[in-house]
């Protein structure tokens, strides 16, 4: 063994890429995107901001959204005019359990991202991937190799 | 011929856990400089005692895209 290490995601990106990983990772938790996005009328929201993301601005549109749902509950990532990447989940459930739900998927759009990132640059970089799967908890497993003279 | 492996766990908080396995010395920091820059930032990293070996020579481009552009 080389070296051991934890890294913690920066991720600096453009609205396409993050839309495409909110898409998988909505899909793979069980919510499907909304076309049409109706206002729920008395319902608990709660708004979450990921410091750890930023979304680069790629034109002048400032009202990139896109919107998932699930059993009542709709979750709203968007950007903000200071390129923030938001969360704003939404329904008739406690603010608890809307904040749990909120920051799980976020969390599954950032492993998402992450993942297709990591795959991408190491092969770009030479490396081939031996093996992908899932591992306990929802972890992706992922062992890739180079070949080195 | 000698394999360099990386295995990566991708917690699903997008945190990454990597062990680099087969380069030794800079090869390895190299490895872990590249991880970095695509992942973002090294919380913690602990090199074993293959670290420390005769060096592997690694060769990586040192830019890396990181916006999509039209």
């Amino acid at each position: 063994m080389g070296s051991t290490i934890v890294l913690v995601p920066l991720i600096i990106t453009a609205w396409p890429m993050i839309a495409a990983s909110v898409t998988a990772a909505a899909v793979s938790a069980g919510f499907h995107v909304m076309k049409v996005v109706k206002k729920q009328k008395k319902t608990e929201s709660i708004d979450l901001t990921m410091d750890n993301m930023d979304v680069v601005a790629e034109s002048l549109a400032h009202d990139d959204k896109i919107t998932v749902a699930r059993e009542g509950v709709e979750v709203t990532f968007s950007r903000d005019a200071q390129g923030h990447f938001k969360t704003c989940v939404e329904g008739n459930l406690a603010r608890d359990e809307l904040k749990k739900i909120g920051e799980d998927l976020a969390g599954r759009v950032i492993q998402s991202y992450i993942h297709k990132r990591l795959s991408q640059e190491l092969q770009n970089h030479g490396f081939v991937t031996l093996e992908e799967d899932k591992g306990p908890e929802d972890t992706i497993r992922l062992t890739v190799r180079r070949y080195e003279e | 011929m000698k394999n360099h492996d990386i295995e990566i766990e991708i917690t699903k908080d997008g945190k990454v856990h990597a062990t680099i396995r087969g380069a030794k010395g800079k090869g390895c920091a190299s490895y872990a400089k590249l991880l970095e820059q695509i992942v973002g930032r090294i919380q913690s990293q602990q090199p074993t005692a293959e670290f420390y070996e005769p060096d592997t020579v690694v060769q990586i481009k040192p830019t890396i895209e990181t916006r999509q552009t039209k």
